[in-house]
């Protein structure tokens, strides 16, 4: 059986088609979109699978079909989950029937998300068990059993794998018979009504059935101790120079009894740091005079924390080095046992500052967090030469992420820019691509929280700021998921101000995926793939148009315009600004113009290099990586392998040098 | 154990270079360990790609591989698509380790807003002079642009550069490894172009040693 180069997020997949899943819904968040996508992808038939509108509306649909005895996996980012708090925080006070698990990915060292949070501290808030995969092999095996013990308690449970592991890739046997789980249907019980005495009821439940899972947990063979000898490590610390800067001496460190602690990915970073380690001291001539053991702990359940474990491990020790991202939760839950079992051990990690505080582990940051615990002299033979110091680092251009080229949101804000030139105006922005138009030169979105943000706080900032105009923008997929209730808002309280609806046809950010306002569906009749490629005009028959939304809301002015319309686009900034103006309320635009994922590329315009003056003017509106400065340095050039054909360059351009193809000299 | 950087900018194809390299890797029974950037900073930001693989007798030893990250100074080959993607990864190359870049620029919309013309030559220099002074132990140009013009696709460049990095001996297997990858990987009427692509790249090592 050949193997797959699978990613976390496809293996995870893989992991529900094992544990026979019945129900599948979330909401497309980085990094955790493609568990549903590869889902949908080999659904064998009989699986439903939905992009949900949001997350707080997928765990509900998720836990209607636990309640009815369904498996149900519900996907989302680690902010998703804030979205989805109301609906987690009263599922352990219910409890399940079939299993439900949650799979919110965590982002350390955003890479696309807009805070650091925990979701291991969101599971201690609800009171539902956690597992902490550090492999894309483990993330997979903990889908079955999570849903077991979902099942055995009637809990919901969370697995959150975090960025490196939902996009790190290994091989797998993907060849996994999908057997549905069987479905018992919906018993009526008094259970599944959370009034308030039930809540108390509930409550002692969870406080009764968490120590049994602790128990549990306590078990598992991946809550692993294990023992390491050090080769070296005591001789080492012996040496005189290292006394010299205040080191421990040879004895002192020997005496130590020391313990390292790792939970998520921190795990697998701290194996290959702790090989790279005894690597180099194997190399060292010198004999090992002193052998130091060191006693490793492994977290893959943080909650609830397997405390008997810990105490076993933290029996005997001296100090205790803790390794995982984001909060310090393991870190904590070592202090709480330590002070519940009277142990003197000094726990050490986030909370002393001895490892990284914010941002993410690396192999090379517990190399030298190790080393400095360990008082070894042997990173230095790990950590290889920089590049000599000697040589001038050539200084490279920054490249911070940017609008691809053809994409219609440029044409957007170039109009609202042109519309407004030289007017104080400020530009409430939301989650997505279109965040990005606050990179130079459009230099645009002067507030972004979360998602729907940016159709309600520039409501707080009217109120305040009433004689400044001001503007609300947000894409098509966050109208869905959080924007319909800002723009109701908006209407009843009379806000004096324009919402931009970004409308490219797509949750562009995340990859592409279909939502409301597209018809197209993940599963159903059409299937993923056919669906992706549907007929397009069978799927307007399905899709909720933006604009008759807005109108029905009681939004009188709603302009529909092509932002691939330089022109058109600017006068429908003006119109609505106009309306604002007058005090007349809420107007809205929006922008329509599919995101280049999902739509063709067009012909490329060419540049006439007699009538290009390199004004900039080009350059200057738009900031387009397909168009630089030609190697004449007398004009502009355009890259062909990146233009999209969008032609908004053709239309900027004053002198006609950028032409549309077809157009003649 | 062998440790690949991949560095370049979002759409230039360094995702399915990975891939690849996995692949062929995989097709040797090696275990293999990869890692992305995915999601906002793709949009026309700069991109790595870590790939990591042992061989069956490591694995066999005992040895293990549970990161998917590259650390820092280890890498025994360091693919840049681009001058000053390659240079910005550097610090990820081993002494002695081998690179192979792509000699056309991507320019940034940062370089030419502030009318700088970004040629990709300084970048180039330095690699030259750090291959000069041996921290570099091999350093392959490829002209990835002619490579394409051949080709008839702008698109072969990952190929290109993946040919030259096997021909280079850091993958540890030819570029004819690559062959199965390929057939698997792409769609079929791209096979033929991109195994084309293959072979030019490899030619372009043995030429320029």
């Amino acid at each position: 059986m050949a193997k797959e180069l699978l990613m976390g997020n496809q293996a995870i997949a893989l992991g529900a088609l094992k544990a026979g899943v019945n129900v599948v819904c979330g909401y497309p968040g980085t990094p955790s979109t493609e568990v549903l996508e590869a889902i949908a992808a080999r659904n064998p038939g009989g699986i439903h699978v939905e992009w949900s509108t949001n997350e707080k509306v997928a765990l509900e649909v998720g836990a209607g079909a636990a309640f009815s005895g369904a498996r149900a996996l519900v996907t989302m980012k680690q902010v998703g989950l804030n979205v989805a708090a109301d609906p987690l925080m009263s599922l352990p006070y219910v409890g399940v029937s079939g299993g439900l698990v949650l799979l919110v990915a965590d982002d350390p060292a955003p890479m696309s998300s807009q805070t650091e949070q925990d979701t291991r501290q969101f599971a201690q808030f609800a009171k539902i068990p956690v597992f902490d995969p550090a492999t894309p092999e483990e993330a997979c095996a903990m889908i079955p059993e999570a849903f077991e013990l979902s099942e055995r308690y009637r809990t919901p449970v969370i697995v959150r794998p975090s960025t490196r592991i939902c996009h790190g890739s290994a091989a797998f046997e993907t060849d996994i018979p999908y057997q549905p789980h069987p479905v018992s249907g919906f018993e009526r019980s008094p259970h599944w009504i959370v009034l308030p005495r039930r809540a108390y009821e509930g409550h002692k439940e969870i406080i009764e059935r968490l120590p049994i899972i602790e128990q549990e947990f306590c078990d598992h063979p991946l809550n692993s101790i294990e023992h390491i000898e050090l080769p070296g490590i005591a001789k080492s610390a012996s040496n005189s120079d290292q006394q010299a800067t205040g080191a421990l001496s040879a004895g002192q460190a020997a005496s130590r009894r020391l313990g390292i602690v790792a939970s998520g990915i921190s795990y697998a970073y701290l194996r290959d740091a702790l090989s790279m380690l005894i690597d180099q001291s194997q190399k060292q001539v010198d004999g090992f005079s002193a052998e130091t053991e060191l006693r490793l702990l492994r977290v893959a359940t943080p909650f609830p924390f397997p405390d008997q474990r810990a105490v076993e491990f933290l029996d005997s020790l001296d100090e205790v080095l803790v390794f995982e991202e984001l909060e310090p939760v393991v870190e904590r839950e070592l202090q709480r046992v330590c002070g519940a079992f009277h142990l003197p051990v000094t726990i050490k990690g986030k909370l002393t500052k001895d490892t990284t505080v914010a941002g993410e582990n690396t192999v090379n940051s517990l190399l030298q967090q190790v080393n400095d615990f360990l008082s070894t002299t042997n990173l230095a033979q790990v950590q290889a030469e920089t590049p000599p110091t000697d040589l001038a680092t050539p200084e490279l251009p920054a490249r911070p992420p940017m609008f691809c080229a053809g994409c219609p949101h440029r044409g957007s804000f170039a109009a609202t820019k042109r519309a407004l030139k030289g007017r104080p105006a400020i530009f409430s922005g939301d989650i997505g691509c279109y965040t990005l138009a606050n990179a130079q030169p459009l230099d645009m979105i002067d507030t972004c929280i979360c998602m729907g943000g940016g159709f309600t706080v520039p409501q707080g900032m009217a109120w305040a700021q009433p004689d400044v105009l001001h503007l609300g923008f947000l894409g098509d997929s966050t109208f869905f998921a959080s924007g319909l209730t800002g723009v109701v808002n908006a209407v009843y309280n009379r806000a004096n101000l324009v919402l931009v609806v970004l409308d490219n046809s797509t949750t562009a950010m995340t990859g592409a995926q279909p939502h409301a306002g597209t018809g197209r569906r993940m599963s159903g009749n059409d299937g993923y793939n056919a669906a992706v490629k549907a007929d397009m005009e069978r799927d307007a028959l399905n899709a909720l148009r933006i604009p008759d939304i807005l109108h029905a809301m009681g939004i009188e002015h709603v302009d529909v315009v092509d932002p691939l319309d330089f022109d058109a686009s600017v006068e429908a900034i003006r119109r609505a600004v106009a309306i604002v103006d007058a005090g007349k309320g809420v107007s809205a635009v929006v922008f329509r113009s599919p995101c280049i994922a999902v739509s063709p590329p067009q012909p490329i315009p060419w540049v006439d290099p007699e009538a290009c003056t390199l004004c900039r003017i080009c350059i200057n509106t738009l900031g387009c990586p397909a168009i630089s400065i030609a190697p004449t340095e007398k004009t502009i050039q355009i890259d062909t392998g990146l233009c999209y054909g969008c032609d908004l360059c053709v239309q900027v351009c004053p002198f006609k040098a950028i032409n549309r193809t077809g157009d003649s000299k | 154990m062998i440790n690949v950087i991949i560095a370049g900018v979002g759409g230039q194809g360094t995702v399915l270079a990975s891939k690849l390299i996995a692949y062929a890797a995989m097709e040797r029974e090696d275990f293999v360990r990869t890692a992305e950037t995915i999601g906002m900073a793709q949009r026309g930001g700069s991109v790595l790609g870590h790939v990591r693989f042992l061989s069956a007798r490591e694995l066999n030893q005992g040895k293990e591989l549970l990161s998917p990250l590259v650390p820092k100074a280890q890498a025994d080959l360091l693919i840049g698509f681009e001058p000053g993607e390659a240079v910005r990864a550097l610090d990820f190359l081993r002494p002695g380790g081998v690179v192979v870049v792509a000699s056309g620029t991507v320019p940034p919309v940062t370089a030419t807003l502030a009318k700088r013309r970004y040629d990709g030559n300084a970048e180039l220099a330095y690699l030259q002079s750090l291959a000069a002074s041996k921290h570099i132990g091999k350093l392959v140009v490829v002209d990835g642009q002619s490579i394409c013009e051949t080709c008839g696709s702008p698109r072969v460049l990952n190929v290109a550069l993946l040919g030259a990095a096997a021909s280079s001996g850091a993958l540890g297997f030819s570029a004819d490894q690559f062959d199965k990858a390929i057939e698997a990987q792409i769609k079929e009427r791209f096979v033929a172009l991109n195994k084309q692509a293959l072979r030019l790249g490899a030619a372009e090592f043995t030429q320029k040693m």
